[in-house]
């Protein structure tokens, strides 16, 4: 066949357009749906501008799929820093997978940006571990480990994940905290903006997996970002909200998803 | 009235940023563009995967993370659709990339499924969907390419995007788009034959 050929026939192929109204309707009508209805209706809690998927397919689907799901899953949720250290001083496959993902040089590659890289969860299916794990900002890389080989054999991205907004005193204060580095105060006095705070992934309070690839994580609110724009370029200052005191202080990186938009704001100091 | 500074193209895309703006902070909104976006979606993750009951799930998962995600959503002057592909794409690649660990497949709807009407109207497209044999055949020799051949090659002839579509989507440079269409049409003619 010649090419062109094959373009005609592309072209012109009669294609499917379907619809599942059922489907269309009950997805909207969940979409829509008032929080206090959903919860009434004895669905999923809801926070603001985040939804349980757990939920969808509850309701779009049928309860035994949950079930299914849920007893085919081992979820380990670890806090941060205290976790990691389980994994790594224990023999388990589930601290060999970790330690193999937190080592190989194309996952740090994919996660791009610096800093310690955070196991977020280990899930062991016979040889084989699937590892989440991501830096404080940015994406989640999911890794397949070959636990006997020891080796990474496939990943993926999670691009979309839930982040609640930080309530206004803990923004504030992480502000706040911010501000104390000499040198962010300069920036700020010299006319660099201060973004929308982020929850860090340093410590996650809540992650659960839902229909088998989506992830929704809850960080906990003890640590937080806040971004400064300086000079056309994003700093990000990683603040303690319980210590009252800055972590780090992040310089101009990229890896934030485009989508996730950062509103910068001049405040008075 | 229709303003004549600025062409129809235009002025649809500044009447549907006012819209997502909207939809920022309004449910009736983001109802809007459901409506306005739903099929094509559906449509496009058939189009990807052959398989009603997969393109529901991706099309459920793609509109759950627009509506968790769209008050962090920055307008660029860009069709909102654009994002939609985005993350469906993202999510049939990622369904490829699982294939065989997915739980749910159109088998299962049967004993899946909690409504009569539900379980009809799937097979009702299943069978309006297997009607169409040049496209499942075209499909089946697509799906022995590498995934990022079969996006492509989906969008350009089956959703009929413009390259410069193709690059809000897939956000990759228009030279790499279509040499990547070059290099998948070679694969799909070597597949034909």
């Amino acid at each position: 066949m010649k090419k062109e050929e094959l373009i005609r026939k592309l072209e012109n192929a009669k294609l499917p357009d379907l619809l599942v109204v059922s489907h269309k309707e009950r997805l909207k009508k969940l979409l829509l749906e008032k929080p206090a209805a959903r919860r009434a209706a004895g669905k999923s809690p809801d926070r603001p501008g985040a939804w349980s998927l757990t939920a969808v397919f509850n309701w779009l689907r049928a309860p035994a799929w949950r079930a299914a799901a849920a007893s085919a899953i081992v979820l380990l949720i670890i806090g941060a820093a205290g976790a990691v250290t389980f994994y790594l001083s224990s023999p388990s496959p589930a601290a060999i997978a970790a330690s193999v993902v937190k080592n190989d040089p194309g996952i740090q590659q994919k996660l791009g940006g610096t800093g310690e890289i955070i196991i977020v969860r280990v899930e062991v299916r016979d040889s084989i571990a699937s590892v989440v794990c991501g830096r404080s900002v940015g994406d989640f890389i999911e890794a397949d480990v070959d636990i006997n080989g020891r080796a990474v054999v496939s990943s993926r991205r999670y691009e979309a994940v839930f982040l609640p907004e930080l309530p206004a005193e803990a923004r504030d204060g992480a502000i706040k905290i911010a501000l104390t580095d000499p040198a962010v105060k300069e920036m700020v006095a010299q006319g660099g903006l201060i973004g929308g705070v982020l929850p860090i992934f340093s410590s996650v309070s809540k992650i659960a997996l839902v229909n088998g690839n989506i992830l929704e994580v809850t960080p906990a609110a003890s640590q937080a970002i806040v971004p400064i724009l300086y000079d056309g370029k994003s700093w990000l200052v990683e603040v303690n909200l319980e210590e009252g005191r800055i972590d780090h202080i992040i310089e101009p990186q990229s890896n934030l998803s485009p989508y996730l938009e950062i509103r910068y704001a001049q405040i008075a100091l | 009235m229709i303003r004549t500074d600025i062409s129809p193209e235009e002025y649809a895309l500044k009447a549907e940023g006012e819209l997502v703006k909207r939809a920022q902070h309004s449910r009736e909104a983001f109802g809007e563009l459901y409506e306005l976006h739903y099929q094509r979606i559906f449509n496009y993750a058939v189009k990807r995967t052959s398989n009603v009951q997969i393109a529901l799930d991706i099309t459920s998962v793609t509109f759950m993370k627009a509506f968790s995600q769209i008050k962090k959503y920055r307008w660029r002057d860009i069709p909102f659709a654009a994002w939609l592909y985005r993350i469906a794409g993202n999510e049939i690649n990622d369904h490829f990339r699982r294939e065989g660990r997915r739980p749910a497949s159109i088998e299962q709807i049967a004993e899946l499924a909690d409504t009569n009407d539900y379980i009809d109207e799937i097979n009702q497209a299943e069978e309006e969907l297997s009607r169409h044999e040049e496209f499942l055949l075209l499909r089946q020799k697509l799906a022995e390419l590498p995934t990022m051949y079969q996006e492509v090659i989906v969008l350009k002839f089956f959703e009929k995007k413009k390259i410069r579509e193709m690059v809000n989507i897939l956000g990759k440079k228009e030279g790499t788009i279509k040499s990547l269409i070059h290099r998948g049409l070679e694969k799909l003619k070597e597949k034909m034959q």
